[in-house]
């Protein structure tokens, strides 16, 4: 087990670097040039420019000493926004980002959960067709379009909340239920496909013929069973929700970290679209792997097996 | 798309009155988004800079009357032949209580034409001697044009007599910084706590991509003006999102020039009289690469400029009440009405050009090439390019395609002038004609190394342009600026569109904001009443 974490670590850091330097490359192979605007610079200001973010120097030169910002975790100034830094940035965004991705990420386990065992236990009635038409709903509705309609309803017509922005919990809910929608719909229809099947299995019917009560199978031997590819799931789910989401965080107006993600690109903030790459890398490799490691712990089948 | 959809019926239903009777005992304006910097000398956006007049106070302030009146300087001398300023400042303060000096301004000056200080505005201060020298390393420091005789004293050398000097000390990069706390700590601008200012207001707080509180400032030379105690700066990048908050009394501001209200809703708006439009010192315009075969023909880009229908696309496609630009410089107050120099929608001389431009390339109307017509991404900008694309097929019988950049790509292609032709919108640096008609000045300029992007370039207008600089008398000046465009228009390196407006929505409570046309609000005398 340990050996595999430290092989599986050492795996994520060569991937890391991958990632780094192919996102290095391309990024500098976008054309388009961060300090462009409609009146030219003069060449003697482009040129002061370009030395103060250290621009003209050699590529490889570049590449270096980004490695070592990466590696001293020091991510440099953004080029546009000249009063922050990145590590400022995730620091500040990240957390309101999380925050509100926390909620959605609970908020559809168990209500995706709830409603795909529901829907399960009484299949094809109209339980089973009410959740499934929601998941459906919730799945092929865009979040922005459900957020505009949840805004419209909620915040102008019966002015119930507050139409945006971030600081009290009241202003979290529109965007949580926005972002929480698509992901509840999805496990609720993977809980259900899965349940179904492991209902049907033999060990189903021993546990029931050892007499224990309908809960007990669905919690013990059902559910445990089932929910393996809604951990799977979950790992890249909340990895996305937690970094925010750029068109919620825009319609809103929540300083997250999403916006960042979108705006870095198109202000071709350099040290931006690195930092936040290689931040959101990090987060990615390590909860794939500690998903990985969660597997064997839900299901005693998966054995993690030391290698010989 | 259906968030849009909602938004029109939601007007269509509920008609907007803003009659709300409770008045906020602050003012919220959204801010857009979070200002890039609130350096004075780094900024070149309109969002900071909104914020810098705020939170600073220059050699002069632009009043009421969109003119420059007297402000850190109590009094301004002028020499006989307008290139020498001397400026005697009046006793003020910086918000930390130490005093303001003539040496302030020098630094902040100084700093900005060090070589390699990164400030993309430092052309703005090529106007004062020996500037552009000194920043390209050329001269040293001590030949500046400026010099700060006493403490309250302030003498500067121009290169030219500029007419529009003393505008330019009232925006942003012409701003004092505090000499001593700058050289103490360079990122005194990067937080509320270590940020000192001298305008009409200090900042309180500044919560990034978030909010801005600032506060009056009880050590502006002028507070008894400010009625103001505090006012709220969020920043949500989403126009619909502000125009409801907007219509819940969220916010008391909407639309121009912090931000702007959505182009699908303002015509709706605009019907029901609750916008306010007033213009821009700015236009919207094509650059014609004349370089590339077929544009190269003077008689091809004036077909092209008569033939466009410009009161059916203000009326039509962009329905703000933008008004048909025939000429390049905009409506200004010393400066009159714009010039018409041709007529719009001139189907017959449209005709006769393309005739004669054809002919003089040895083409037919069947081997004209397809022109390629780029814009940056943008639903607004599209349409427009739409509108183009199908008034010159009617017109001249010509096959228009539309390519589409994202901006920063968008931007480099014309700076390379790799285009055919390609939309521009420009707002003016000053209120002076000179701001319009100086980016085509030259084609590429070994000095400045500035590009005008379309090939173009006139000895003539070169000439012009150089003379009207170096003239003091503004009669005199102003029939060769109005030369200088009837020359670039009947060139038609660039082809005028339409001049820009600002639209903005304000509750009715909200008194005496500012707006000049360059896109500044200033908040110095707002009150809410």
């Amino acid at each position: 087990m340990i050996l595999y974490f430290f092989k599986r670590l050492g795996f994520n850091l060569i991937a890391l670097f991958v990632i780094i330097t192919l996102t290095f490359f391309l990024m500098k192979s976008i054309p388009g040039d961060p300090f462009a605007q409609e009146k030219a610079l003069p060449k003697e200001i482009l040129d002061a420019l370009y030395k103060h973010y250290k621009l003209d120097q050699p590529l490889y030169k570049q590449y270096l000493s980004y490695l070592k910002s990466v590696a001293t975790w020091n991510l440099g100034p953004s080029f546009k926004y000249k009063t922050r830094t990145v590590n400022e940035i995730i620091k500040n965004g990240f957390p309101i980002s999380a925050i509100l991705g926390l909620e959605a990420l609970l908020l559809s386990i168990c209500l995706g959960i709830t409603l795909g065992s529901l829907a399960a236990l009484k299949k094809n009635r109209w339980q089973d067709y009410g959740a499934m038409i929601g998941a459906s709903l919730g799945i092929s509705v865009p979040h922005f379009i459900l957020a505009a309609f949840l805004q419209y309803f909620l915040a102008i017509k019966f002015d119930l909340l507050p139409v945006a922005r971030w600081g009290t919990w009241q202003q979290t809910i529109l965007p949580t239920l926005s972002l929480a929608a698509l992901p509840t719909a999805f496990i609720a229809r993977l809980t259900r496909a899965n349940l179904i099947e492991v209902l049907e299995k033999d060990y189903i019917k021993t546990a029931y013929a050892k007499g224990l009560s309908k809960y007990q199978v669905l919690i013990k031997h059902s559910l445990r069973n089932a929910i393996l590819p809604v951990v799977t799931y979950l790992g890249t789910l909340s990895i996305n929700i937690l970094t925010g989401s750029f068109v919620i965080e825009k319609i809103f107006g929540i300083p997250g970290l999403g916006q960042w993600f979108i705006n870095s690109v198109m202000n071709r903030d350099y040290t931006v679209i690195m930092g936040l790459t290689v931040f959101y890398s990090i987060l990615l490799l390590s909860v794939t792997l500690l998903i990985d490691l969660l597997y064997g712990i839900i299901d005693p089948r998966i054995k993690i097996k030391e290698p010989i | 798309m259906l968030r849009i959809l909602i938004l029109c019926l939601f007007i269509a239903l509920t008609q907007c009155t803003s009659t709300s009777t409770s008045h906020p005992s602050v003012l919220r304006v959204n801010l857009y988004c979070e200002p890039p910097t609130l350096d004075p000398r780094l900024a070149t956006d309109s969002t900071s800079m909104n914020v810098l007049v705020m939170l600073f106070e220059g050699l002069t302030r632009i009043g009421k009357d969109h003119r420059p009146h007297p402000a850190l300087a109590k009094h301004i001398k002028i020499s006989p032949d307008h290139k020498t300023y001397t400026f005697t400042l009046r006793p003020s303060f910086w918000s930390d209580g130490t005093a303001l000096t003539a040496d302030d301004i020098a630094y902040a000056w100084q700093s900005i034409l060090t070589p390699n200080f990164p400030s993309p505005f430092a052309y703005k201060l090529y106007i004062i001697e020996n500037a552009e020298a000194i920043k390209t390393g050329k001269l040293p420091m001590d030949r500046l044009g400026v010099k700060a005789l006493d403490s309250n004293k302030l003498e500067v050398r121009l290169e030219n007599p500029t007419p529009y000097f003393l505008e330019l000390l009232a925006s942003p990069t012409f701003f004092p910084v505090q000499q001593k706390l700058d050289q103490a700590n360079e990122n005194w601008s990067y937080h509320a706590r270590s940020y000192v200012s001298n305008g009409p207001f200090s900042l309180k707080t500044w919560e990034h991509e978030n909010e801005i509180v600032v506060k009056k400032n009880p050590l502006y030379w002028d507070e008894k003006a400010v009625q103001l105690q505090n006012l709220h700066l969020s920043m949500i990048e989403d126009n619909t999102t502000e125009f409801y908050m907007y219509e819940m009394n969220e916010l008391d501001w909407a639309g121009s020039p912090l931000s702007n209200i959505s182009a699908d809703i303002l015509p709706a708006l605009k019907r029901q009289g609750l916008v306010i439009s007033i213009p821009a010192t700015g236009i919207y315009y094509f650059k014609i690469n004349t370089e590339h075969f077929p544009l190269n023909n003077p008689s091809i880009r004036r077909a092209l400029a008569f033939a466009i229908d410009r009161k059916s696309i203000c009326e039509h496609v962009t329905q703000a009440g933008q008004v048909p630009a025939m000429g390049m410089i905009p409506p200004m107050d010393e400066w009159g009405a714009p010039s018409r120099l041709f007529d719009d929608h001139d189907v017959r001389r449209a005709k006769q050009e393309f005739e004669k431009g054809l002919k003089e390339l040895g083409l037919s109307k069947a081997t004209f090439p397809r022109l390629i017509l780029s814009h940056n991404i943008n639903y607004e900008h599209h349409k427009i390019a739409q509108a183009l694309q199908q008034q010159w097929q009617q017109t001249l019988g010509i096959d228009v395609e539309i390519e589409q950049y994202d901006w920063k790509v968008y931007l480099s292609k014309i700076n390379k002038q790799d285009y055919q032709i390609g939309r521009m919108g420009w707002l003016g640096e000053f209120c002076d004609p000179f701001t319009f008609l100086e980016p085509f000045k030259t084609r590429d300029d070994p000095v400045t190394g500035g590009i005008n992007g379309t090939g173009w370039e006139n000895p003539r207008y070169v000439a012009l342009l150089t003379e009207a600089q170096r003239e003091k008398n503004r009669e005199k000046r102003k029939i060769l600026m109005r030369e200088a465009e009837a020359l670039l228009i009947d060139e038609m390196p660039v082809i005028p569109l339409y001049f820009l407006i600002f639209s903005y929505m304000k509750k009715p409570y909200v008194k005496d904001v500012y707006i000049s046309p360059l896109g500044i609000a200033d908040f110095k005398y707002a009150k809410i009443k």
